[in-house]
Order: C-alpha cells, then sequence, then structure tokens
C-alpha cells in the first residue's frame, strides 16, 4: 500500500511538470478543495482568509491539526485526509495569492 | 472557415513534439465553447470556474430551465418552519455578472455530433422556441429524477408522492401538512437504497420532524422506514439521537423496502406497504414478509437516477447514473468524449451532495481548460465533503472525508478513496457530539457554501 501511494504521489508529480510548464497549477485544484468554506481563492469566507498567508505558518498550522483527534474539529480530519505533499501545494498556492 | 477539430489536431501534435509557446494557442481563432446544463451546485460551479480559471477566454453557456436555484441543503430546517423557504433561493444574476456567463432559459432536448460547427451540437427548446449552440465540451448537471412507485390498489399506475427531496414547492407542501398534522398523527417517512443524494440527509430529516413535534405535538409519532440494513451516514449521531432525544416519539426501521404507496394526491395521508428485507449469511437479500404503515402525514423518499437528459443520451448504466473518468467527470461510454456528467447525476464513490458536487465540478472545470491546451486531467485529485446536519432545532454535527482518487491494488480500478493519511484509518469522520456551537458554524458553512457557487 505505501508503495502504491509512493507511485501515485510520483504519478502526480510526473503530471505536474508539463501543466506547471503551461501555467496550470496542480495546488490551484487542491487548494480549490478549501474554497467552499474560506471562499473562492481563499477570500470572503466564513470561516477565515487564506489567500496571502505565509506558507509556514499555515503547514504549522495544518501539522498541528494532524497531531490532534480527528472527531473534536472539523478542520483535524481535513489536515489528516491529505498527505503533507498535498498540503505543501496547498500552503504553496495560498501564499502565493495577494493579501486581501 | 477552418475545421476547427483538424486545428485542434494539429496543434495537439504541435504541442507535443515541439512545446508550442502560449502564443500561438493564443492564435486560435475562435474561443473555446463550453455549453453546461443544469444550473444546480454542479452546473453553477462548473460555469463560475471554466471562466474565472481561463481568465475569461473560454466561452461558457449554462442552460437551465428554472428562473433561481432552490438549495436542497438546509431545506429540512424550512419543512419544520423553523427558517423561511427564502432562504434556499439563489438566482443567477451574479454568476451572469461577476463571470459574464450566457445564461439560456431552457430544456435541452438533444446533443448531437456537431460536425465542421464544432465537436457538438446542443438543442434547448425555450417554450415555442428552438435553438442550437455548438461547442467543443458539454457538462451536463441535471441532477436526479425519482422513480415512480406503485399504487397498492393498481400496481399499474403511479401513486403521487410528496419527497420534498428536490426542495421548491414540495418543500413548503410537507411543512404545511405537518403544521397541520393532528397532535396524535403519525409521520411516516422512507428512506431509499443508497446512492441516494445526500446520504445523511434522511436521518437529518428524521431528526428535526421529530424535534418539531416533541415540541409542538407531544402525542405524534416519527416513523422512518429505511430500505437499507444500517444507518448510511454518521450512524454513532444519529443513532444516538433516535435513542435518546428521541426515544419516546421516533422509532427507526431498517431493511424496510417501499413496495407501493395508497394515497390521494394532495391529501397527506396515505399507507405504505413495505418488503421486511434480511441480509442472509452470503449477504443476499431475505425478504421475510411485508408490512403496511398507516400515516397522517406520508413522505416517501422513493429511489433515484441520473436526471433525463443523462438517460436519454445512453450515458447513464444499468445503475441509473453515469460512469465517468474520476479525472476530468468526462463520460466513459463509447462515443460520448468530451461530455461530462457532474454533481448527483455521476456515478463515482464520492456522496451526492451539495458540497461535494462543487468540488467534483472544480475538478471537472480544471481537466476540460487542461484539455483546451492538449494537456492530461490532474491524475490525482482530491474531493472533499464537510457537512454539518441539523439534529434538532438548536443541535448540529458534522461530517468529513477528504477522498483522493486512488488505484485500488486489488482491483486495479481508479476510485476517490476516503482516507485518514496519518492513522491510516478508512472512511469519512464524524463529530464527536451535536453541539449548539456546531449549528452556528452550520449556518456560517451554509451560506459561504452558496457565496462561493453562486457568486
Amino acid at each position: 500500500m505505501k508503495a502504491l501511494m509512493g507511485w501515485v504521489m510520483l504519478a502526480g508529480a510526473l503530471w505536474a511538470q508539463p501543466a506547471a510548464a503551461q501555467g496550470v497549477d496542480d495546488g490551484r485544484l487542491l487548494a480549490s478543495g478549501c474554497f467552499q468554506c474560506h471562499g473562492t481563492s481563499g477570500l470572503k469566507g466564513g470561516f477565515g482568509t487564506l489567500a496571502g498567508v505565509e506558507k509556514l505558518d499555515m503547514m504549522n498550522k495544518l501539522n498541528d491539526m494532524r497531531t490532534k483527534t480527528a472527531r473534536s474539529n472539523i478542520m483535524n480530519p481535513h489536515a489528516r485526509g491529505y498527505t503533507t505533499y498535498q498540503l505543501s501545494l496547498i500552503a504553496d498556492y495560498f501564499s502565493k495569492l495577494p493579501k486581501p | 472557415m477552418m475545421n476547427r477539430r483538424n486545428f485542434l489536431d494539429t496543434l495537439a501534435v504541435g504541442s507535443l513534439t515541439a512545446l508550442a509557446p502560449l502564443a500561438v494557442r493564443a492564435a486560435t481563432p475562435t474561443p473555446k465553447r463550453v455549453v453546461v446544463v443544469g444550473g444546480g451546485m454542479a452546473g453553477a460551479t462548473v460555469a463560475k470556474y471554466l471562466r474565472l480559471w481561463s481568465g475569461k477566454t473560454v466561452n461558457v453557456t449554462l442552460v437551465e430551465s428554472a428562473s433561481q436555484y432552490t438549495s436542497n441543503i438546509m431545506s429540512n430546517l424550512v419543512v419544520t418552519g423553523q427558517y423561511s423557504p427564502t432562504i434556499l433561493n439563489y438566482g443567477y444574476t451574479n454568476l451572469v455578472k461577476n463571470y459574464s456567463i450566457s445564461r439560456l432559459t431552457g430544456t435541452v432536448t438533444a446533443v448531437e455530433p456537431g460536425g465542421a460547427l464544432g465537436a457538438w451540437k446542443v438543442t434547448v427548446v425555450s417554450g415555442s422556441t428552438t435553438s442550437v449552440l455548438y461547442c467543443e465540451r458539454v457538462v451536463l448537471a441535471p441532477g436526479v429524477q425519482f422513480d415512480a412507485v406503485p399504487s397498492t390498489a393498481d400496481s399499474t399506475i403511479a401513486a403521487p408522492i410528496l419527497h420534498a427531496w428536490h426542495a421548491g414547492p414540495q418543500t413548503t407542501k410537507l411543512r404545511d401538512q405537518l403544521a397541520a398534522m393532528p397532535p396524535t398523527g403519525t409521520f411516516v417517512m422512507t428512506i431509499p437504497k443508497a446512492p441516494y443524494r445526500c446520504p445523511p440527509g434522511p436521518y437529518e430529516r428524521a431528526c428535526v420532524v421529530a424535534d418539531y413535534l416533541k415540541r409542538n405535538k407531544s402525542g405524534a409519532q416519527v416513523v422512518v422506514l429505511d430500505a437499507n440494513q444500517d444507518i448510511m451516514a454518521e450512524k454513532e449521531s444519529f443513532s444516538h439521537a433516535f435513542t435518546t432525544l428521541y426515544g419516546s416519539n421516533l422509532t427507526y426501521l431498517t431493511g424496510r423496502v417501499v413496495k407501493s404507496v395508497e394515497a390521494i394526491a394532495g391529501h397527506p395521508e396515505g399507507s405504505v406497504l413495505v418488503d421486511v428485507v434480511v441480509k442472509d449469511a452470503g449477504g443476499n437479500d431475505v425478504v421475510m414478509g411485508s408490512e403496511t404503515y398507516d400515516a397522517q402525514v406520508l413522505n416517501v423518499i422513493p429511489p433515484h437516477r441520473a436526471g433525463a437528459i443523462v438517460q436519454t443520451l445512453g450515458l447513464a448504466d444499468a445503475t441509473g447514473f453515469a460512469p465517468v473518468d474520476g479525472r476530468s467527470f468526462e463520460s466513459t461510454v463509447a462515443g460520448k468524449a468530451g461530455i461530462h456528467v457532474i454533481g448527483d447525476a455521476s456515478k463515482t464513490t464520492l456522496p451526492k451532495a451539495g458540497h461535494v458536487a462543487n468540488q467534483g465540478a472544480k475538478i471537472c472545470a480544471d481537466a476540460i481548460l487542461r484539455a483546451f491546451v492538449a494537456q492530461p486531467p490532474y491524475a490525482t485529485p482530491t474531493a472533499n465533503s464537510a457537512c454539518f446536519s441539523p439534529v434538532s432545532n438548536t443541535l448540529a454535527s458534522w461530517l468529513t472525508a477528504v477522498y483522493q482518487y486512488q488505484q485500488d491494488p486489488v482491483t486495479g480500478a481508479w476510485k476517490y478513496v476516503a482516507m485518514d493519511q496519518v492513522s491510516g484509518a478508512a472512511g469519512a469522520t464524524e463529530a464527536k457530539a451535536p453541539s449548539t456551537e456546531q449549528f452556528s458554524k452550520m449556518n456560517t458553512w451554509y451560506k459561504t457554501l452558496m457565496t462561493e457557487t453562486y457568486s
């Protein structure tokens, strides 16, 4: 299973190459899963703005949520549901958006 | 006029061999065109993101017969009278204004190969007017339709059903029937076999109706007849609510499959005949007998299937839903390349629900935009479900999952799988317990989700 996950991640990285060359950001699609609660492009959401948040800050918060019990807060299972690689792509995407 | 498909083929070959720079692609004579059919959660989102993420370079027409969307999310609290039906209404004005989406009021009756004018030709009927749209891609988001339920007296006749599972006039009708129910009446609701729209939804309705009756008609009862063998979502929250909060006025029964209904159109009362079904050791259904339940208010949620246009175009399989490639939501039916089916009409392992439909639509939009620059879809997309459910007029629970598109190590099939990446535990996560704080967050979640989808 671990080996398979590695493959899946590798496959993702390989696809990312040509897509990035075309200006399509893989982080954008992953991060778009946050928009339902945090607003389109991380703006004007009812649960806090993500646009322009420093990558390290967001990764620290997400990593902290990963250590907590899933059922105690709705964000914990979200942080625990992505791989750290995916979380870094998401944090990278939001960090590059202008702060409102 | 240059043949569009030939041009695209040439472009694709060029990109592969020489990685043609963006400027060459920008010289495409006419913009790419997408027709989106259906303006629910999925359709509205895909229309928005095709425009937003293409920098408004892709032309999008949104075809929908209704003048506004009526949200299924939160509609159970309209049934109990707690919220006004107006909170469910979302128009298309903001989408049209903010993203310059072309809006066409009408019903799509045909999607055929478009020849030299475009990959697909979409026929739209509006009253006595028929119009034709040509496009490179079609996205179908028709939602679901409900199966007919036979009448007990004559099985060749469909019984009148009030499901209120597609929000709108039926929602307020059920609200009015509930309000007018005798103080010692019985509210009977039936749940179809999965997959159905909104896995926690029927249990949520059972809870908020039981709560309403407890507070307003203390002699009344709720009977829940579930065709499934267990609670399909948030099992702990709902079974706890059924046995504690509503232990005195709610009866929950599994393995009750609706056979027929006796009712008169417009009348709240009726009776429902069910088969009592259990699973044998081999997992097969065994019918143990049948039962009849009389109701002062009868709320039957029939089994459903993908909306009519999906059936008309032969995009559904035997399950009634449309098999799609999970990376793009493009139909996997032969000869239907370039037609995508999103939302509740599609057949994936994702739950049929508004929050998830919004994300599936973004996956679809991203894949279409990549296809327009001759790129494959993102190989391993993710979707998530974050859904709050009221269990009373002040308490709410939540259910959440992150779905990874991955290959099954045993079968080799690609599908969306929910898993906790830290613990390795499979499946969705539910809140520890319902709370008033979560009820307040539910309202915020609803408003944010609807704003993200409709503006």
